[in-house]
């Protein structure tokens, strides 16, 4: 039998739960947020970036969940992806949305949920959906939630990554890029219109918003420790001077030519970025590091900073290989071309040409600005010859060609044997067919 | 939406049950009267007819009282037994629940869904285990606690002893269920915000029977496979496509219209839910574009209603209504209807009531205008929408829904119990819970023999001779011999597939998310049938299990 009484049974209880709440204290204190406060465990926690505040935003609820689940949620989240398929294919989109709301509570640092999840809403669930309008707020619907998943997660330079692309290739090169270009300065949804502060704050291009998450996106990516696996490095820094381009490309391809100014200044922020920003960054690579605005001085100033370890003959095979890898000439010189005043020029006449042929029907004032556009592209050509391998170049002084015969055809005139851009229309005699039959289902003759 | 409903043939339903319980009646007593003549010898046939006669005599002589007595006893057990406790987890559920869902949609039809499935899935999800467990260890309990030896000793009959466990378990789940499902009711109407009130509804609809015709124009009238319209090549396969600019039409087939109950209303209003396939861009910011003519059988009558655009998957009421009838801008009713006849483009009207929907019979006819497009529907997505009724009452059919599946949870896991040590009954219950909701429809598939690769013998032969289940079987005695066997395998899972009961008819959540009443004829009528068949032959298997059951027995 026991001998010792109630009252001695309780004390020793109490004692033993004074003595396991010492390792407990040891083990588990909270901390106040510096590196070596708090008990063992906070302070390994802070060691390796484990807690909840060093990996982003804290939700209370996905916590909570977690907390509740146990070590389930990985099950819980599996069964959750099977609904939320099962969900997409018999189109409830609101089951869809909720499902992965839940998903994202329980497995709110897996990044392959976010990108996932994000690129199914904006891309496949959005093109379920026949009304422009409501396309476009399904991509709306899948850039905020990948935004809300680089929030949640600061040191996955990818979510940014994502978001930009959303923001700038759905947005700007969707089949419906016209309409969704116009809603996301003037979102439907808003009564008494302007954008949706949620995306687009300050009211700008969707190009330039994408570039500022590619920015975020490679300021997370700089931080010490920090490296992503979407892409080459030497193309995952490219994206904000690429979204730059973008910007002034569409703008342009757009035809608002009455801000002829704002045109030539984002091309040479692009040219200015592009040589400054991403071609001066150094890239590593297996004969060390290397910048893609290259030439021998800085070549030579990096081997003597490396103590001579590489050669320069191995340091320029690794530039031309990292710059072919990257098109980082083609892209330059582009910017710089682009950025000239009789370019700009050119493009206008051309874009104006072709809309008073088409939308007018003023064959003769058609005739006159395509043979300005075309004179001035043969001269762009002579200049910088390599731009004729560059296909949307080449695209458009073709197309420019066909139209301007047009032109000419449509007032009864022959078509002289010899015309400006004739080296490139005989050298490309395919590609001179396939715009001449386009134009000819588009618009007869 | 996303599911067709379609109604429950009582009769047909009563004839069934009627026949697959005297046929398990049947072979019970024929199987028992065998066990008791080789048990006892020819004593055994006596023995047998006495136990009969006894069982006959006892549910001749139950006594409201005593089955009331237990009744309360089981409520006192349960309640001791700290079953109300649920009652603490449903009340954190509901206090964080908006934690967990608000940032699930902005849409009000979504918020519905959403709050809806929450409420009464966490209101099944607690309960039923709850009163699960409760009716599988209540008898168990009583029998090792010798507790039971107390009531059986009294004049207590043992059938007695089991419907006041049906009863009393009943009462512990309806308590707890009441509460629940009043707190959710208030807490599902509390989140829904102002703007989406109005999506607080029971929508009565009226659905017609569906047919197609092709692009030449041609209606097929069965409702073989045929008779659907092209498939887009959509994993779900729920809807259905017509081609635009062409003939292709779909038909939906109204018979017996409630004309008087419509003219009441004061409109008649037809809802639908179209899907649009695209087969190439055509004009990108235009929907596509369609139109309904409504035909009434009885006097011929056709009337293209005015064009419309498809907004799939809209939440505006507006965008998926047509109206006719009404009232005015002057606040008079409209009673006429005015369009343009097909043939000679006339301007005509005519009266609603009295020569559109003349007779009640009437068949609407859906075509897609774009060419080259495609317009997808379903049974479901189109349907005449009678007065509402209120969202109260469409919301507790839904618990009601849950309660009678209770109920039936109740009965199985107290006749288990009678039979059965209670982790086995709870396993037993469990697995017939779960084969009911979740493998009903293979179930179905097997007994049916429309399985892929046959039946048992058939399959395992397959399996041996790495047949893939598609391969032909070649004729001769060794396919005749299997499918024989089969057969009889076959009508043995037919039989036993009746031994679990279909849960999906309690399944009434879909009808309240969606914002309609839960229909009587399709969802509430099967869920009392099934509940109801089950009641009674679990009753006379817990009484003869408990009355031969050896009591000192732990």
């Amino acid at each position: 039998m026991n001998r010792i009484s109630s009252q001695q049974r309780k004390l020793v209880y109490l004692i033993a739960m004074g003595l396991l709440l010492a390792p407990i204290v040891y083990f588990g204190a909270p901390g106040d947020g510096s590196d070596d406060s708090g008990g063992q465990l906070s302070q390994l926690r802070s060691e390796y970036d484990l807690g909840e505040t060093s990996l982003g935003n804290v939700d209370p609820a996905s916590a909570t969940m977690n907390l509740v689940l146990l070590g389930l949620r990985g099950i819980a989240s599996n069964m959750l992806w099977g609904q939320a398929v099962e969900q997409k294919d018999q189109k409830d989109w609101a089951g869809l949305r909720a499902t992965v709301d839940s998903i994202v509570l329980l497995q709110p640092h897996f990044k392959q949920v976010w990108e996932f999840q994000g690129w199914n809403l904006a891309y496949n669930v959005s093109a379920e959906w026949d009304g422009v309008a409501d396309r476009y707020e399904w991509v709306k619907e899948g850039a905020k939630f990948m935004m809300r998943g680089s929030g949640r997660n600061q040191k996955y330079p990818e979510l940014a990554w994502e978001t930009g692309r959303i923001l700038g290739q759905k947005i700007g090169r969707a089949d419906e890029k016209k309409y969704f270009r116009e809603f996301f300065l003037d979102d439907p949804t808003r009564d008494g219109g302007g954008p949706d502060p949620d995306i687009n704050p300050a009211g700008k291009d969707n190009y330039l918003v994408a570039k500022d998450w590619f920015v975020r996106a490679n300021e997370v990516e700089d931080q010490p420790g920090i490296s992503q696996s979407r892409l080459a490095r030497v193309l995952f820094r490219s994206y904000p001077v690429r979204s730059q381009i973008d910007y002034a490309d569409t703008f342009q391809s757009e035809g608002k030519f009455d801000e002829i100014e704002r045109i030539r200044e984002a091309w040479e922020v692009a040219s200015t970025e592009l040589r400054n920003d991403w071609g001066s960054e150094r890239f590593m690579t297996p004969a060390g590091a290397i910048v893609l605005e290259a030439n021998d001085e800085i070549l030579e100033a990096i081997i003597k900073e490396e103590g001579e370890r590489f050669s320069l003959a191995e340091k320029r095979e690794w530039v031309n290989r990292r710059q072919n890898m990257s098109n980082y000439r083609y892209w330059r010189l582009r910017c710089q071309v682009e950025s000239e005043e009789k370019t700009i020029n050119a493009h206008r006449n051309l874009f104006l040409g072709k809309r008073a042929l088409i939308d007018r029907g003023d064959v003769v004032e058609a005739e006159r600005l395509l043979t300005e556009g075309m004179v001035a592209m043969e001269e762009i050509l002579s200049e910088w010859p390599e731009l004729e391998q560059e296909d949307n170049f080449r695209e458009e002084c073709l197309k420019a060609v066909v139209l301007w015969r047009g032109a000419k055809q449509a007032q009864g005139k022959e078509v002289p044997a010899d015309f400006p851009l004739k080296n490139l229309w005989d050298s490309y005699p395919v590609e001179a067919a396939e715009y001449t039959e386009l134009f000819r289902t588009l618009y007869g003759g | 939406m996303s599911f067709d409903v379609v109604g429950f043939d009582f009769l047909e339903g009563l004839t069934h049950f009627l026949k697959v319980f005297g046929g398990i009646l049947a072979a019970a007593l024929v199987v028992s009267l065998i066990i008791a003549f080789l048990k006892y010898g020819p004593r055994g046939f006596g023995l047998f007819f006495k136990t009969i006669w006894q069982a006959i005599v006892d549910f001749a002589h139950t006594s409201p009282r005593r089955v009331w007595a237990i009744t309360m006893l089981t409520w006192k057990e349960s309640s001791r037994k700290k079953a109300l406790f649920v009652f603490v987890v449903f009340a954190l559920l509901i206090m964080f629940a908006g934690w967990f869902l608000r940032s699930s949609v902005d849409r009000a039809d979504l918020q519905l869904k959403v709050y809806v499935k929450f409420v009464l899935t966490a209101i099944s999800w607690l309960t039923l285990p709850v009163v699960l467990l409760l009716s599988c260890w209540g008898l168990p309990t009583d029998i090792k606690n010798r507790s039971l030896h107390t009531v059986v000793t009294k004049p207590t009959r043992r059938h007695e002893v089991v419907l006041g466990r049906f009863f009393g378990f009943s009462l512990v789940g309806t308590v707890v269920l009441l509460v629940m499902g009043v707190i959710g009711y208030f807490w599902t109407v509390g989140q829904m915000p102002a703007e989406a009130k109005s999506e607080l509804v029971g929508r009565v609809p009226v659905y017609g029977d569906m047919t197609y015709s092709n692009r030449e124009g041609n209606r097929r009238q069965d409702a073989s496979e045929e008779s659907s319209g092209v498939n887009v090549g959509d994993i779900w396969e729920f809807r259905s496509y017509i081609e635009g600019g062409t003939k292709s039409r779909t038909f939906y087939d109204f018979d017996n219209l409630d004309v008087d109950e419509i003219r009441e209303a004061g409109e008649f209003r037809i809802e639908y839910n179209f899907e649009a396939f695209r087969t190439h861009k055509g004009d990108i910011d235009k929907r596509l574009a369609c139109q309904m003519t409504i035909v009434n059988n009885t006097n011929g009558l056709r009337v293209p209603l005015p064009i419309f655009e498809v907004h799939e998957f809209s939440n505006r009421a507006a965008d998926k209504t047509i109206i006719l009838g009404g009232i005015d801008e002057d606040g008079n009713r409209i009673d006429t209807v005015t369009y343009n006849e097909e043939a000679t483009n006339e301007l005509k009207t005519v009266n609603l009531y009295d020569e559109v929907l003349e007779g009640g019979d009437i068949t609407i006819e859906v075509q897609c205008l774009d060419p080259g497009q495609f317009l997808g529907m379903a049974r479901p997505d189109l349907f005449i929408r009678m007065p509402d009724r209120s969202f109260a009452s469409t919301y507790f059919k839904a618990v009601f829904g849950i309660w009678l599946q209770m109920v039936l949870i109740i009965v199985i896991g107290v006749t288990a119990s009678c039979f059965v040590k209670g982790p086995v009954a709870t396993l037993l219950t469990f697995g017939i819970l779960v084969v009911g909701t979740g493998f009903s429809e293979l179930m179905q598939g097997l007994a049916a023999g429309q399985t892929e690769g046959g039946g048992p013998f058939e399959s395992a032969y397959r399996m041996f001779m790495h047949l893939n289940p598609t391969t032909g079987f070649d004729e001769g005695p060794l396919k005749s011999v299997i499918t024989m066997v089969d057969q009889i395998a076959i009508g043995f899972l037919w039989t036993v597939q009746h031994l679990f009961p279909r849960f999906e008819y309690y399944n009434m959540i879909p009808f309240v998310a969606n914002g309609f009443d839960v229909p009587w004829e399709a969802s509430l009528l099967p869920s009392i049938a099934v509940t109801l068949a089950f009641v009674i032959p679990c009753l006379i298997l817990g009484y003869f299990s408990l009355q031969l059951r050896e009591m000192e027995a732990k």
